[in-house]
């Protein structure tokens, strides 16, 4: 099949049995790859109520059909499984290296299924597949595993790892790669931690088949050539994701002590030029980068390095917690990643925690003899450990801000910043209604990739709640994530604003199938109200009260900073969702009506 | 009073006219030029002067040349 490795690979970790089959043309057909197979494969083959620590629970790896192609920044890999943070959905995705391996292995998905009885890695080269005892890499930090993967097998190998907060089954534990990427959300890491899987190590040498390969050149051209071209190229490569920090800070949405304000007094500290000059060493990119955004720094300050840190992690590592140094951050982003945990839900559930201290709902009997305050490094970084370990007090922060605060209770609900369980990425959203409902409806809960949405709020006004922002919601939502089915990066067109158009040709010299960026927006609505009867299967009594946001954005204004007394209404709030399911052809408790399911070929799943 | 030269990128251009360049007076700052010439600074990422990152508060001087960088292209 043009554009495929041609295989799905099934790894049975209960009983070690590895079984390889035909990629189906049906599935390739009508969900694409990356995320549409995963999203497929895991609403097709978890059974419903399905432990998502258990054996009958799924961890799906896809590349897409440009993944490993000439086609710029086509290193993307999607990571799907039900998420043990959220009981629903869980998709993460992942650059570097990996993906493009996969598909040189021939490999289009691994379903990873059931446990091991003992740690174990997969190995795959090419057509060698073999799981292998991985005792002497159980309970180490993902960079020396990686690196004493790398040491045995070579530098063409790639890795995938989790470190011991995956083997601790923390919630949110993250999957490493290449030394510095995560697939960091939801749990994935924790998912192949329950299954005892250490590490997914791959080489292959395939060609990859392509349906027109004059076209195939002419389109990757085109498109290597409009990145190059572009006006942002330069100041983008500089900061990456860092050129956000100060823009965040200056229209009041950096988060800042747990989301209570928008603005971080001591925020140019933080911002993307001090990091630059202050800690960065070199620029770092993923497969077929042309604007490499990864930037890798030196902590004089601890003797340490770190590829990182990006905005979401100085957000949330950075100003959500009172911390204005920037190696202090950057340090705090390399703890993360050497013990396999998300840096955005870290910072989610400390900055809970510190507010608890802070008002006097937890005390130091509580912590373990810590006194938690914003901007206490110290503190942070043993909280770190503690997470990663499920240690005495990071035990309770280890399950996620919700059920943390669920357990603690005494109103620390209410400033429990997560929709359905997962923590709010680093946008705060207390005027700002197109990304707080971006935030509300998210798949996978509070996270921004899907419909990063702060800029149109400002640019049609942050309070406005209209029909027209809740199309745009649903129009990125449709389109921004069909980059990760396709598996390559959306950022070249986020941020260097090349055309879109420019893949059409290319997906179709690859694949030999015309889709329009109509027909991939029609599978991108598709694949969302799939993960949406996902959520509603797995969760009984699911409706429109998941879908609501942390009442910090609707009830408690800040008390600083361009945002100072400022909310969205609840009023609002419920005004956003109810146009949003209408627009989105759902009932009044945004469950898809038939009709709609009908319309979108998930006949199937009608109730 | 001299004159120096905004540069918007991206979706910036689309309140300049479509411009690559216009020109502006000096001795004010970006915040204000940026206003006065219809951009909105909200949207404005980063801006440099000479390729030195400055914040909106810089006071322009004559011949200065100022690249501003878009918030984010397509959302």
């Amino acid at each position: 099949m043009n554009g495929y490795g041609g295989s799905i690979l099934r790894v049975n970790l209960s009983n070690g049995q590895l079984t390889r089959f035909p990629t189906p043309p049906e599935l390739a057909i009508n969900f694409i790859g990356g995320r549409g197979f995963g999203a497929y494969l895991l609403f097709k083959e978890v059974t419903k109520f399905a432990d998502p620590l258990g054996p009958e629970n799924k961890l799906i790896l896809s590349p897409g059909p440009l993944s490993g192609l000439m086609i710029p920044g086509a290193g993307k890999m999607d990571f799907t499984t039900k998420s043990p943070l959220t009981g629903g959905y869980a998709s993460s995705s992942l650059g570097g290296m990996l993906t493009a391996e996969l598909k040189y292995a021939g490999i289009d998905s691994i379903i990873l299924e059931g446990i091991s009885p003992n740690p174990v890695y997969l190995f795959i080269d090419n057509d060698l597949v073999e799981l292998r005892d991985a005792s002497e890499y159980w309970g180490k930090g993902t960079i020396t595993v990686e690196s004493s993967i790398k040491d045995k097998f070579g530098e063409e190998f790639q890795v995938a790892v989790i470190g011991p907060g995956g083997e601790n089954l923390v919630s949110f534990a993250s999957i490493n790669h290449d030394y510095g990427r995560q697939a960091g959300r939801g749990g994935v890491g924790t998912v192949m931690g329950s299954k005892k899987l250490k590490a997914i190590v791959v080489h292959g040498s395939k060609a990859i088949p392509v349906a027109d390969s004059e076209g195939y050149r002419k389109a990757g051209k085109e498109l290597f050539k409009a990145c190059k071209d572009a006006d942002g190229l330069v100041p983008w490569q500089r900061y990456g994701t860092t050129i956000v920090t100060s823009w965040c800070d200056e229209v009041g949405a950096l988060p800042t002590r747990n989301f209570s304000s928008g603005h971080f007094d001591e925020g140019k500290s933080l911002y993307g030029p001090v990091m630059r000059e202050k800690i960065v060493i070199t620029d770092k990119g993923c497969f077929g980068c042309p604007s490499p955004c990864g930037k890798y720094s030196r902590m004089k300050k601890y003797k340490t390095n770190v590829e990182g840190p990006e905005y979401e992690t100085i957000g949330m590592l950075g100003s959500n917690l009172g911390i204005s140094d920037i190696e202090d951050v950057a340090e705090a982003n390399r703890l993360c990643d050497d013990l396999g945990i998300d840096t955005i839900s870290t910072g989610g559930v400390i900055g809970w925690a510190i507010e608890c201290f802070q008002k006097g709902i937890l005390t130091s009997t509580d912590t373990d003899g810590l006194g938690l305050r914003f901007g206490d490094s110290d503190s942070i970084f043993k909280l770190i450990h503690k997470i990663a370990f499920q240690e005495g007090f990071g035990k309770l922060l280890a399950g996620g801000v919700k059920k943390a605060a669920e357990a603690v209770g005494k109103g620390s609900e209410k400033f429990a910043i997560h929709v359905k369980g997962m923590e709010q990425s680093a946008y705060a959203t207390h005027n700002a209604t197109a990304m707080l409902l971006a935030y509300m409806t998210c798949d996978v809960g509070a996270h921004h990739n899907r419909s990063w949405a702060i800029t149109y709020d400002l640019q049609v006004g942050r309070e406005l709640v209209v029909p027209e922002k809740v199309a745009r919601i649903i129009w990125l939502q449709n389109f921004r994530p069909m980059f990760d089915v396709l598996g390559s990066c959306r950022l070249q067109w986020v941020e260097l604003s090349i055309d879109r158009d420019l893949y059409v040709p290319a997906l179709e010299a690859i694949t030999g199938i015309h889709r329009s960026w109509e027909d991939l927006e029609k599978t991108g609505d598709r694949i969302w109200n799939l993960t949406r009867m996902f959520w509603i299967r797995e969760n009984p009594g699911f409706n429109r009260d998941w879908d609501l946001p942390s009442p910090r954005f609707y009830s408690e204004p800040p008390l600083d900073g361009p945002t100072e007394g400022q909310i969205t209404k609840f009023e609002d709030v419920q005004k956003l969702l109810d146009m949003y399911y209408e627009q989105r052809g759902w009932d009044k408790n945004g469950i898809p009506t038939s009709s709609t399911l009908i319309k979108l070929d998930l006949a199937e799943l009608a109730i | 009073m001299g004159t120096a030269e905004l540069h918007p990128k991206g979706m910036l251009k689309n309140y300049a006219e479509g411009k690559n360049m216009i020109l502006v007076e000096s001795g004010f700052s970006l915040r204000k030029v940026l206003l006065d010439s219809g951009i909105p600074p909200e949207l404005v990422a980063m801006a440099f002067v000479n390729e030195i990152p400055k914040d909106k508060d810089e006071i322009i001087n004559d011949g200065e040349i100022i690249d501003l960088v878009a918030v984010i292209g397509g959302g």
